[in-house]
């Protein structure tokens, strides 16, 4: 159906429609509205919680983190477990909770007191197995699972983590004060990146036979991507809803999925199970659900993807230079120049040049990645 | 036949002899001479050895005639008398002298029956494989002086008696009934069933003028002194006359006793701009005031602040569920087989129900009884055909057909282009029967196919369909009662199949069946009372949903949600009663009663709390055929006409209506997947009650019409839908729905010139529509349960069509429309929720689009006026949105740089022209 609703607005469009800017003026309105995203997990896993505000339609910043709030986790029964700020509007709460009870969070700022519904933890069933495939759009990543009575209504999330490497790999550096080369000690070639899933990615299990949920595509990776040049791993984690929860995230799915055009549906907005105490009528952006969510690793590697051609765009201007031994101190001494490694000619002994690039070209962590290796990390191996 | 030649040019001749000299009196000539035992030759010979005098005739006709005579000094005539005494032979002398012998009857300057053929054209002209010289001698014919009759013979009387025969041209066949008269006289003469005419006119110079049904005029210059005779061909001509106006009609918005009624003629339909070309009756039917609509291309309009499911679509008694093309840029009726279409706002006859806010009823042709005809049209994106006639003598037939070619659009985009794969298509086909079983009993056969076809890419494909049948019987009891009885069956479903993943293919369907039985009277009871009654039954069998797995692969679950099956029946009595001759009252009773039948399972819920999953108690099972509820009620419908005068009139009417069938959309727009929904014993029937008044005044003996309508209409039991609802596959819809009350009101003020060079009319409609989570509601009340307007209220709403009329051939029509923009609901903040950025919306449709404003031009040519052409044409251009406005048809928003940026999205941004060829043979 959503399909048919965006093919319905393309075509709209081809029939010589057209699109212009539109900047309504919108009332006046309390643009700080509460939102609390977050999971509490009974399980092993971290109970982490996002507080922020929202921010008005046209800002750059789409929410304000809120710090400063006082954030628990409440059992129906008993106990009460704080979680701890974080900074940047993230609150957490480390170890496991009792999982025979209820819980609800609660929320406490400028006398103000918020809390949610109690809701009693689902279970979450294990994922069975995460796939791949190579399509003609790249390679697509399936999660399947199987439902059962209490687990019902699945949303999957995902870290993705991929190796990346410069051109050329830097094996002295010019040392400003000897004015020579020295050994560089640490390779910048290689580092890790990490993305985490954009999309919400939900399904109900009740539509399908034995609530076997089969080969659900969770992603696919563009075509080239330097995620699948070396090593690439994907952490799928699956959690079970309510049916309350799955409907919630289901409006915040078509919230921005499909807005506005005439056939998509009216928009409507679920505030969630979270409400202001003293003032219930003020709406409060989020569901908290309670339970314990799984997660499966696996690895591709560049083998699984051949041919797959990585490209970064930014590597493609890395060229090399010759620099002759009189050029060395203006060639390296403060500027961006990166010695590779010496240059010797032919079968001469003697070196008389170095070889240099850009940092850039040398320095992986110029792009965002981190030369450290995650911890959950395996290599390739036969 | 060389005589009858030789006759007539010497007649001819005679004639231009006159002309050249005109005064010349007769002389008188002795002739002396003995003639003895000589035959009439050597007489004649003799004679003009002797005179001036030149004979003329046929020697076979007087063979054996001797001459005996002794002359002496005898005028010729004398002597012609003498020697035709025993014979019958006639002579006749002319001016030059010229003696004509003729047999049996005289020769004479006066038309003597068929004989003397002065005057007749057709004689005077060569035969027809000559056309230039034809073409030449005939409008010679038209521009020449005739002189007719012979001054000296009615000497004194200032008037002549002028006689001939009208024929065709084409076929020599005599015209009957065509109309002989001379300019600034009063006199008219008729022909008779051979084409004669007579007419007595002043003598002196006339311009006489000839006109007859499907023939030019004719014009004769005519010098007419004495009785004469004057024959006329004259040429055939398919269009002379414009359409006829029954005047009759002219007044009938002051005498109806019935408001709101609106009725667009096929002619006025074809006069109004349409998009791409396409004679659009639902497009026409926006031109009306108190109509509107969501946005231009949706496949439903809105009347009087109703929903777009609150209209009854009939065409030919079949009901009409998605009457679309192409998801609403077409309107699924063919214009070649619509004869008229009728639109009750308010005041709905009470044979019609089921509906809140209107009834469209569209009547199809049934075929001429003369002969066998045919037309169609090819447009830029369509083409149709449509074929009528006699089948034997007591049967007609129509049908049509229209087709799309749009695909070959989709050709032309660029092969990156996701859309390439797109493939849409369409056609309809309507076959209409009729047969007069005698002279009382008529019977008649409507069939209707419409069906939709479209995929966007390789994946997904749509598809829906219309299928009607029905059999009416019509029979005339006496000269006061007539009855009609009506069987038919309706079909509408659609389907989706996606194909994109063997895993996950699916095929879903709806359909929805209604049989329908309809037996109407009408019965004058006496002059002033006008009874109508009957009844109505129709069977529903909806199919609200199922899905099914495709392929070997598919682990899709079948689901199908059980049928639901009612039964409404409406009896009814209406009466219009003319009080006197200002007052006429209309009323009517409708008594409704609606059993949802089994088999089935209802959802049962506690009477005092909100419909829930969690409130769910049970479910209970009915048996086929068992009666699992019952509404039932009256629906009323009463109006009232008081004539001021003449031209002026006030209405006022009160009706009530009941729906049992509510469409399932969340959308703005009826989208082709919308599915519907039987009242149950969880979803109430929708009620609805209008009261309107209207003042009516015409001017220039009716020619200008004007009007002022108000209403004000609330209803009850509307659906709305609780954020996030399901509609599709929800076999516990009733929790999702939430209990809506409405309200609307509106004035409409019309003006309208029926007739001249210029016409057309201007409407302005200030209406609200607003709806309200109901009270009794325990679950989400949406803008806490205050009013908030409705999807489709648009304030202000002025329509202007005005027609400009060259010639009769050549005409143009402009078509502008302003409106307030539709409510919608907006995107007021935003913030990251799941990785994303999301909003939040204001209340609901507490914002609007941007003003609607349009206007179309198109041109209307007939072909030429030849009449030897396989067929006749007409072509119809113009442009659809002329300004080239960008009228929002809706706006969203979407993350351009990081920052959320609202666009509005149009659907007709430019200026889109349009040209179409339609044919008639």
């Amino acid at each position: 159906m959503r399909q048919w609703i965006y093919y319905m607005g393309v075509l709209m469009v081809f029939f010589s429609g057209c699109r212009e800017l539109y900047e309504p003026e919108l009332s006046s309105f309390d643009h700080n509205l509460l939102v609390v995203e977050g999971y509490i997990d009974v399980g092993e896993s971290t109970t982490e919680f996002k507080i922020s505000r929202t921010n008005p339609i046209y800002s750059e910043q789409a929410s304000t983190p809120q710090n400063g709030a006082l954030v628990a986790v409440e059992g129906q029964r008993e106990g009460v477990w704080d979680l701890i700020p974080q900074g940047d509007g993230l609150y957490a709460l480390e170890g496991s909770l009792p999982t025979n009870q209820a819980y609800r969070l609660t929320i406490s700022m400028d006398n103000t007191q918020y809390a949610s519904q109690f809701v009693a933890p689902i279970i979450t069933p294990e994922i069975n197995e995460v796939s791949f495939e190579k399509s003609p759009g790249g390679m697509k990543i399936f999660a399947s699972t199987k439902g059962n009575e209490e687990a019902n209504f699945f949303i999957w999330g995902y870290e993705e983590t991929w190796i990346y490497r410069t051109p050329y790999v830097s094996y002295f550096e010019y040392d400003q004060e000897l004015e020579d080369f020295v050994n560089q000690d640490q390779r910048l070639h290689q580092c890790w990146d990490e993305e985490n899933s954009l999309r919400i990615i939900m399904e109900s299990a009740e539509r399908f036979q034995n609530r076997q949920i089969n080969n659900k595509e969770l992603l696919e990776i563009p075509l080239n991507s330097e995620k699948l040049g070396h090593r690439y791993s994907i952490l799928v984690r699956q959690r079970a809803v309510d049916h309350d929860a799955f409907v919630f995230w289901e409006s915040i799915r078509r919230n921005s999925d499909d807005i506005g055009n005439i056939f998509s549906p009216l928009p409507s907005f679920l505030s969630g199970n979270i409400i202001n105490l003293d003032h219930p009528s003020e709406p409060v952006i989020g569901y908290v659900s309670v339970g314990i969510s799984t997660e499966k690793r696996i690895f591709i590697d560049r083998q699984d993807a051949q041919p797959w051609l990585a490209i970064i765009p930014e590597y493609r201007a890395c060229q090399i230079d010759t620099v002759s031994r009189e050029d060395y101190a203006d060639h390296f001494r403060f500027s961006n120049n990166v010695p590779i490694q010496e240059y010797c000619d032919g079968f001469s002994p003697v070196c008389t040049a170095f070889l240099s690039t850009t940092r850039n070209c040398t320095d992986c962590r110029l792009r965002g990645g981190t030369l450290e290796r995650p911890s959950f990390w395996e290599d390739f191996s036969f | 036949m060389k005589q009858a030649l030789l006759l007539r040019l010497i007649g001819l001749n005679c004639l231009l002899s006159l002309l050249i000299h005109p005064s010349q009196a007769q002389e008188t000539r002795e002739i002396s001479g003995v003639f003895s035992g000589v035959s009439f030759e050597r007489f004649a010979q003799m004679v003009e050895q002797k005179s001036s005098y030149r004979f003329f005739f046929n020697p076979d006709e007087i063979p054996d005639l001797t001459i005996n005579i002794n002359a002496y000094q005898n005028t010729l005539p004398q002597l012609l008398n003498q020697l035709f005494k025993e014979t019958d032979l006639q002579y006749t002398i002319d001016h030059h002298d010229r003696v004509f012998i003729t047999k049996g009857e005289k020769l004479s300057y006066q038309p003597s029956e068929n004989l003397y053929r002065v005057a007749s054209e057709a004689d005077t002209l060569p035969s027809a494989d000559e056309p230039s010289q034809l073409k030449e001698e005939r409008s010679f014919a038209k521009n020449r002086l005739w002189q007719i009759g012979n001054a000296a013979r009615s000497e004194g009387e200032t008037e002549a008696r002028l006689t001939g025969t009208i024929t065709s041209f084409e076929s020599g066949e005599p015209i009957i009934g065509a109309v002989v008269y001379a300019l600034e006289q009063a006199a008219r003469a008729i022909t008779d069933e051979e084409g004669h005419y007579s007419i007595l006119l002043p003598k002196g110079r006339l311009t006489l003028v000839i006109q007859s049904f499907g023939a030019y005029q004719e014009q004769r210059q005519v010098n007419l002194l004495g009785d004469g005779r004057l024959d006329i061909a004259m040429d055939d001509n398919i269009i002379s006359l414009t359409e006829v106006t029954v005047t009759s009609e002219k007044s009938a918005n002051i005498e109806r006793p019935e408001m709101g009624l609106e009725n667009i003629s096929m002619q006025s339909m074809r006069k109004i701009p349409a998009v791409l070309g396409e004679v659009d009756v639902l497009r026409a039917v926006l031109t009306l005031p108190g109509v509107q609509t969501v946005g231009e291309a949706s496949a439903g309009f809105n009347v009087r602040g109703g929903a777009a499911d609150q209209n009854l679509i009939l065409y030919n008694n079949a009901t009409i569920y998605n009457p679309t093309h192409l998801f609403g840029l077409f309107s699924a009726f063919n214009p070649d087989m619509m004869e008229q279409v009728d639109l009750y706002k308010a005041g709905v006859p009470v044979r019609y129900g089921g509906r809140l806010s209107s009834v469209l009823d569209v009547q199809g042709k049934y075929g001429n009884k003369e002969k066998l005809e045919g037309g169609g049209g090819i447009g830029l994106m369509t083409s149709r055909l449509y074929l009528e006639g006699p089948l034997g003598e007591k049967t007609t037939f129509a049908a049509g057909g229209r087709s799309t070619y749009s695909n070959w659009l989709f050709g032309f985009l660029d092969e990156e282009s996701e859309f390439r794969d797109s493939r849409a298509s369409f056609h309809d086909l309507n076959l209409n029967v009729q047969h007069e079983i005698d002279e009382n009993n008529l019977l008649k056969f409507s069939g209707y196919l419409s069906q939709d076809a479209f995929r966007f890419d390789r994946d997904t494909a749509f598809a829906y369909s219309n299928q009607n049948a029905n059999l009416s019987w019509r029979r005339y009891f006496n000269d006061n009662l007539e009855g009609e009885m009506t069987l038919g069956h309706d079909r509408y479903r659609f389907s989706i199949a996606g194909e994109f993943d063997p895993l996950n293919a699916f095929d879903f369907g709806f359909s929805m069946n209604q049989s329908h039985w309809r037996t109407h009277f009408d019965l004058d009871l006496d002059d002033s009372h006008q009874l109508s009654f009957g009844m109505n039954h129709i069977l529903y069998n909806l199919s609200p949903g199922s899905i099914f797995p495709q392929g070997e692969a598919s682990l899709v679950l079948p689901e199908v949600i059980p049928r639901e099956r009612a039964l409404e029946s409406a009896f009814y009595i209406g009466d219009e009663y003319e009080v006197n001759s200002n007052l006429l009252l209309s009323g009517g009773l409708r008594y409704v009663v609606y059993n949802y039948l089994g088999p089935n399972s209802v959802n049962l819920y506690p009477p005092t709390s909100i419909r829930s999953e969690s409130t769910l108690i049970g479910q209970e099972q009915y048996e086929p055929g068992e009666i699992i509820n019952t509404y039932h009620g009256a629906e009323v419908r009463v109006s009232a006409r008081y004539t001021l005068d003449n031209f002026t009139s006030i209405k006022a009417g009160f009706n009530t209506n009941r729906q049992h069938i509510h469409m399932l959309t969340n959308t703005a727009a009826i989208a082709p997947t919308d599915t519907w929904k039987l009242s149950d014993p969880n979803v109430r029937p929708q009620l609805g009650s209008q009261l309107s008044l209207g003042y009516f005044k015409n001017f220039e003996n009716n020619i200008i019409e004007t009007s002022v309508e108000v209403y004000y209409r609330t209803m009850r039991n509307l659906v709305d839908f609780r954020s996030g609802a399901t509609l599709i596959l929800n076999d516990a819809v009733e929790q999702d729905i939430l209990n809506t009350d409405g309200q609307a009101y509106g004035v409409e003020l019309m003006a309208k010139k029926t007739a001249g060079k210029l016409n057309g009319w201007i409407s302005y409609t200030y209406s609200r529509s607003l709806l309200r989570t109901s009270a009794q509601e325990l679950g989400e009340r949406i803008n806490d349960g205050r009013w908030y307007p409705s999807n489709f209220d648009q304030p202000h709403d002025i329509m202007l069509v005005g027609n400009w009329e060259f010639t009769k051939r050549i005409n143009t029509s402009v078509n502008a429309n302003y409106s307030t923009g539709r409510p919608i609901t907006l995107p007021i903040a935003k913030f990251n929720y799941g990785g994303a950025e999301r909003v939040f919306f204001s209340e609901r449709n507490e914002h609007r689009i941007p003003d609607y404003f349009r206007v179309d031009i198109s041109f209307n040519l007939e072909g030429n006026h030849k009449i030897r052409k396989l067929a006749h044409a007409s072509w119809s251009a113009g442009i659809y949105n002329v300004l080239g406005r960008a009228n929002p048809y809706s706006v969203y928003f979407a993350p351009t740089n990081g920052v959320l940026q609202g666009y509005q999205l149009s659907i007709f941004a430019q200026p889109i022209p349009f040209i179409t060829y339609n044919f008639k043979f």
